[in-house]
């Protein structure tokens, strides 16, 4: 009895942890060589490829995707899109494919082995069964990170926010970069509010008139750097201590 | 100077001479929120850095392994941050308002760093509310009694709540808290204290010093009497303050405590006076009397109980594989059932804001029933952390590999489940560590005994 209640509990709360980790990448994968409507579309894929690298993808890769045309072009999903983008020198079909292979393989690959290695290393430890370890397979939150998990939706959420009902004031951005702000967890400069609702920037121009093209690009180049490094600070949890055995230090000092 | 330190009378003067300048100025004492708390009092002679300030020194200090700022126990809030930190509902209100009002300047604070969008831990990040609980093990004298000292600081100045260090006749560990201490005592028992001068260990006898009498007036900041459980935990005891509790030989009020609790088999005790009784009536059978320390039981079952009042408490207890032996059997005054009765508590304990310390040289000493319950684990230097599938307490320790042994004195690990940090303290200032042991015994609890 006892047993199927926690079997009921199990499938009711929890999906497998690392099989669906690894599931996600495969579909992260898979959305990429289908190919993409919008640019705007690539960059929201490319902040759930982060999220799924548990922030494993270089910090530079997003800019180098958005803000480079010809890549950008590659990975949409039909070759008239690719011909209004880039005129003649458009990616054919055949360089398009082998453009999201290459990104498949330099970028992705090599980012979603270390974060599958990161999480198998210690899967066993991760568990919000406030009750003890049981059921250790099985997680509900991204990674088996809930912090990690609470980033990734905040993130999201900043990331619509301007492309939905907009930023319409300058409360509204005041508002909206304090959010995007939080969910980088620090890892913004510190004047990011005050250069956003500057009248005069760039970031208040396209988000008041609602420029999705360079506010793809400014996001590409500014944000999602750094909250890639958010979420490899979320993530680093425990498992990266012993790979790095701690000698014993002078840091910590609670005294 | 080691004929001073040996001589008792200079001990006396010494501890009496300890002083906890402006205790009686606090906001405990005067019931005044503007002033200071008594764990803010304690930290500050205790020369320990006020906590929001070490929350700041934790931000610019590199992770042990990432080598960059911040540092893991920020990292890892989960692993200690969230063991000191207690918070209750009410908190959970005051930091989605960002109302500080009436906390003290160190409580204040922490909450404003946890609400702050530029540091590292956010409120969420800690994932207890009410009471949390720790075991801490390491061999004898690598500093259990220094680091508990400092971890008892914390939780009094940032959780502004009431600690309860298990008094035991023969160990007084707590002495450098002395001038803090409020030292509660069963009403109506006799009892004689004495100062021992630390053991000469040199060899020759005639060098050692005898014990003296001493007023423990003197040397401590209160001495409480306490008629029952109901009058310690709702009279007697202080929030905010530090409490050294002599359990009751008497056991007043523990066997109807039980029957009040809900799945809690009643416990039952005699004490020394009534073993004697029955002895020398034919008409009664013998029953042998109850080891006192057995009142803990009881009192730790009484905060499940308890309808006055609600008060968050920190019971830090040393020597815990004394009191909850590892093969408890029922021969000895019901100890299994004892322990069972506690272990089936315990979830209410942290509900009840009641956290939960013990200190052992070797964990598995403790009763599993008990360890099983923990969730925080803190091993220092000097012995091997535990790895892997090694069942210490309630949760997998989340380390791979054996770090702890070959660290210096005065660092350890905090761990739970899925997380873990290196920590260190720093000795306790000079003046506050005074050599040789209090004892506080009855002399009538020993003399009906030994009968």
């Amino acid at each position: 009895m006892q047993r199927e209640d926690d079997d009921r509990k199990a499938e009711s709360a929890h999906v497998p942890a690392l099989p669906t980790l690894r599931a996600q990448q495969r579909d992260i994968r898979s959305r990429l060589r289908t190919g993409f409507q919008s640019r705007h579309e690539l960059l929201v894929w490319s902040h759930v490829a982060a999220a799924i690298s548990v922030g494993r993808v270089p910090d530079g890769w997003f800019s180098d995707l958005i803000n480079d045309q010809w890549t950008v072009a590659a990975c949409l999903d039909s070759h008239a899109k690719r011909e209004r983008l880039c005129g003649d020198t458009a990616p054919s079909p055949s360089e398009a494919r082998t453009e999201r292979t290459r990104i498949i393989q330099d970028v992705l690959s090599p980012a979603f082995q270390k974060a599958v290695d990161v999480i198998r290393a210690q899967s066993n430890d991760f568990t919000d069964d406030q009750d003890g370890v049981r059921h250790t397979d099985r997680q509900r939150f991204i990674a088996m990170r809930p912090r990690l998990h609470q980033r990734v939706v905040d993130q999201h959420r900043a990331l619509r926010t301007p492309f939905g009902e907009g930023v319409r004031s300058q409360a509204d951005a005041v508002e909206w970069a304090d959010e995007v702000a939080y969910a980088a967890s620090g890892h913004l400069p510190r004047d990011f509010t005050s250069r956003v609702c500057n009248p005069m920037s760039q970031w208040w121009t396209a988000l008041a008139n609602e420029q999705t093209t360079v506010l793809d690009s400014m996001l590409a180049e500014d944000v999602l750097p750094a909250w890639n490094s958010a979420l490899r600070t979320a993530s680093s949890n425990a498992e990266e201590l012993p790979s790095g055995r701690v000698a014993s230090s002078s840091g910590g000092n609670i005294s | 100077m080691l004929e001073v330190v040996q001589d008792p009378e200079y001990l006396y003067e010494w501890l009496a001479g300890l002083e906890a300048t402006s205790i009686d100025q606090t906001r405990e004492v005067k019931n005044d929120k503007r002033r200071h708390s008594i764990g803010e009092n304690l930290v500050r002679h205790m020369e320990m850095t006020p906590f929001p300030d070490l929350l700041e020194r934790l931000e610019r200090t590199p992770d042990p392994v990432e080598g960059t700022p911040p540092h893991s126990a920020l990292r890892h809030p989960r692993a200690m941050l969230d063991a000191i930190v207690h918070t209750s509902d009410m908190d959970g209100f005051r930091l989605d308002f960002e109302d500080f009002s009436g906390l003290s300047d160190a409580r204040r604070g922490v909450f404003e760093y946890l609400t702050d969008p530029e540091t590292s831990v956010d409120d969420s990040d800690l994932e207890t509310t009410g009471g949390s609980d720790a075991l801490i093990h390491g061999p004898m004298g690598r500093g259990k009694t220094t680091s508990v000292s400092t971890f008892i600081a914390r939780w009094m100045e940032v959780n502004g709540e009431a600690v309860v260090w298990r008094g035991t006749p023969q160990r007084t560990e707590w002495l450098p808290f002395a001038p803090w201490a409020v030292v509660c005592l069963p009403e109506g028992i006799e009892y004689k204290v004495q100062l021992a001068p630390p053991e000469d260990g040199s060899g020759f006898a005639d060098t050692d010093f005898e014990p003296i009498e001493v007023d423990l007036e003197d040397i401590v900041w209160r001495v409480e009497r306490y008629s029952d459980l109901d009058d310690l935990n709702n009279n007697v005891l202080m929030s905010g303050a530090f409490h050294v509790v002599y359990p009751d030989p008497k056991f007043r009020g523990c066997e109807r405590i039980t029957r009040e609790a809900s799945e809690c088999p009643p416990l039952e005790y005699t004490s020394v006076w009534e073993s004697e009784r029955r002895r020398h009536d034919p008409e009664l059978d013998d029953e042998e009397a109850t080891p006192t320390s057995h009142w803990w039981f009881s009192w730790l079952v009484h905060h499940n109980v308890n309808e006055q009042r609600s008060m968050r408490t920190t019971w830090v207890c040393d020597e815990a594989s004394n009191l909850f032996k590892h093969h408890a059997s029922n021969d000895n005054g019901g100890l299994s059932t004892k322990i069972d009765a506690v272990s089936q508590q315990y979830v209410d304990f942290r509900r009840n804001g009641l956290s939960f310390v013990l200190l052992t040289q070797k964990p598995r000493e403790i009763s599993w029933m008990i360890r099983k319950k923990m969730r925080w684990g803190v091993t220092l230097s000097g012995t091997d952390n535990p790895t892997g599938s090694d069942e210490i307490i309630g949760v997998r320790p989340p380390m791979s590999t054996e770090m702890t042994s070959t660290w210096k004195l005065g660092r350890g690990l905090f761990w739970t489940s899925g997380q873990y940090t290196e920590f260190g303290w720093d000795d306790l200032p000079r003046r506050y560590k005074v050599p040789g042991k209090l004892r506080i015994i009855s002399p009538e609890v020993r003399r009906v005994s030994a009968k």
